[in-house]
Formats: structure tokens, sequence, C-alpha cells
């Protein structure tokens, strides 16, 4: 009996462990003036979220948290770092005024305050399905679910997927396309010398056949 | 006894090998530092190493967006590899009731993203800007502009 007790004790010690840790690496990847070490800290925020996972007995998520969490999002974000050069410089997370300053820090307040108050009144003992618990602790028996009986839910995560990549597609000619602009458009590079004088115009011309010579 | 059975029980050595893998790359960069000469640090030691040119610009640059499709389809292939694992960490194919069914299931998810990923294959070098296709572009706009300042008389 005496046992008992102190294993009990540790699982919400673990808990308070885990959730600490996330805080802890929640704040440095939101905060660190590194933007590249803030995407590395999120992605162990990411791996320690697996571990809470693994306290409420949820094997498949927890993989999932990492394989989808630390492995991709994270790339994802590095990625966005690696494209976006005005990412890179920490002057994004700077407030333009104290007072918007001020707004930010009570609306995050008021946030924290209602998910919490949300926390301790939401009745979760009575609201989750019996079945459900039993379903997602095992991982044959949430195979069975997902992909005997409930096999729709996976093509439609696949045609997400699809989605996602019809969308990185477009980006990608939305991007083509705009580039293309600047050489042929209104105010590209060959629409330049028209907004200027006609005397310009005659140095402006072997400068252009320098450019072909470069280009052949 | 129930206790012991607990999920995160079962994770202990993962998180030793974590924490071993964490000892692992303190010790290798302490060993390091003792083992290297200690020389003095100055501006041409500290420079980025760019094939015995002097480095010009800062070193990080926005890389070009084509690049962005590839963490797109890491991701999709990572989804499709979690959904996989499920599948593949159950006994699901012995269970001949449901066999034919999963069957279906797991070939039409299989398509739908191998198609996909066929598709981003497909459309890939016509969403890449090509230099052949912009010097081809550069050419018909100067041409154009050339002819225009002919028809305005110009020179």
């Amino acid at each position: 009996m005496q046992e008992s007790t102190a294993l009990d004790l540790l699982e919400p010690g673990e808990f308070l462990l885990i959730a600490g840790i996330i805080l802890i690496l929640a704040y440095l990847a939101l905060e660190h003036k590194e933007i590249v070490y803030a995407a590395f800290f999120f992605g162990f925020m990411a791996s320690f979220v697996a571990g809470i996972f693994l306290l409420l007995e949820a094997p498949f998520i927890a993989g999932m948290q990492i394989a989808v969490y630390t492995g991709g999002i994270s790339a994802l974000i590095i990625f966005a770092v690696l494209l976006l050069p005005r990412a890179q410089d920490s002057s994004l997370e700077e407030f333009s005024s104290p007072r918007k300053r001020q707004i930010g820090l009570i609306m995050a307040t008021l946030v924290i305050i209602l998910s919490g108050v949300l926390a301790f009144i939401f009745p979760w003992a009575e609201s989750f399905d019996d079945t459900f618990i039993a379903i997602s602790n095992d991982l044959n028996e949430l195979a069975l679910w997902l992909w005997a009986d409930n096999g729709i839910y996976v093509q439609i995560i696949a045609l997400i997927m699809i989605t996602s990549l019809v969308g990185a597609i477009a980006l990608l000619k939305m991007d083509k396309a705009e580039q293309l602009v600047s050489i042929r458009g209104e105010f590209g590079i060959e629409a330049e010398p028209e907004l200027q004088e006609l005397d310009v115009l005659e140095d402006e011309e072997p400068d252009t056949e320098e450019h072909e010579e470069v280009d052949d | 006894m129930m206790q012991s059975e607990r999920l995160f029980a079962q994770f202990i050595p993962v998180l030793i090998w974590a924490i071993l893998a964490i000892v692992l790359v303190v010790v290798m960069l302490l060993a390091s530092w003792v083992l290297r000469p200690h020389v003095l640090q100055n501006s041409e030691k500290t420079s980025t190493y760019e094939c015995g040119e002097e480095p010009v610009g800062p070193a990080r640059i926005s890389y070009p967006y084509n690049y962005f499709i590839y963490t797109v389809l890491f991701v999709v292939v990572d989804v499709m590899g979690a959904f996989l694992w499920l599948l593949s960490s159950s006994n699901i194919l012995w269970v001949d009731a449901t066999k034919y069914t999963v069957v279906w299931q797991v070939a039409v998810f299989i398509l739908i993203i191998v198609g996909g990923i066929a598709f981003v294959m497909k459309m890939l070098p016509q969403a890449a800007l090509d230099g052949k296709e912009t010097l081809e572009v550069y050419r018909k706009a100067k041409a154009q502009r050339e002819q225009e300042q002919h028809v305005a008389g110009g020179h």
C-alpha cells in the first residue's frame, strides 16, 4: 500500500517535470535572438510534448508528434527561415510602441487565465467515451479502427497532403511569374530607360549589349 | 504491478539513450577544446571559409523558393510513413475479416500520395525559373522595346 502511493506521486511529478521543460523550451523558441536556435528549440519542445502523450498512454500520437512535429514541421520552419531574408534579423520581434507591447501582454494574460479557468471547470473525466480511450491506448485497436473501419479519414488526410503539394506548386508558379515581371513588366529592367530622358538612353545602349554577352 | 506497466515507464531506455547522446556530444566538444591548439584568434582565423576567396556579404542569404517544395514533399512522406507505421505495428493483416478492405484502403492512400508526388515532379521544371526561358523573355522584351522606339522615331 505504501509503495503504491509513492508510485502514484511519480506520475504527477513526471507531468510537472515535462510541463516545466516544455514551458521553458517554448519560451526560448519564442524569445531567442537567433531565429535558427529558436527553430531548434521548437523541435526540442515538440519532442517533449510527445512525453506528455506517452504519459497519457497514447503511443500513436506520441510517435506522430515526433515524426511530424520534431521532424517535419521543424524542417519546414528552418526552411522558412532560410527562404525569408527578413526573418533572420530580430527586428520582427520588436513592438513598434510600448503601448502595443502592453496590449499584447494584457491579451496574452487574458488568454492564459481563460484557458486555465476552462481547464479547471471542464468535466474532463466524464467527457470521454471509454471505448475511445481503450482504442487510443492500443496500437492494434487503433490501426483496426482507423484503417479497417474508418478508412475515409486516412483518405481525407491523403487529400489534404495533396492540397499542400498543389499549393506549394502554385506558390512557386506565382513566384516565377513575379520574377518574370521584373524582366518584361512596366517597371522591369527593360522599362527603366523609358522613364528617363532620351540623353540617358544613348548611354544605356552599350550596357544592354554587355548584359547580353554575359547572358550568352 | 499496474504502475510498472505504464507506457511512460517502458520508454525509460529511450530516455537513457537520449542522455547518453547528449553526454557524447558534450564529451566530444570538451575533448576537442582540450586537444586543439589555442592559437590567437583574429579576423582571418574566424572568417568563413569560401574556397580561399574573401567572403562577400553575410552568409545568411534568402534561398530561392524552389527549395521549399522539397520540404513540403518531406512532410507529406513523413505523414504517410506515420500512418503506415501504425498499420505495420498492428496484426491487422492476419485478421481475415478485415483483410481486403484494408488492402484497398492502403492502395488508395498510397496511390493518392504517390500521384501527388508525381504531379510535383512533373510540374517542378515548369515552376522553377529557367535560365533559357529568362533569356528568351529578356530578348523578346528588348526587341519589342527597340521596335517601339523605332516607330516612335527614336534611333
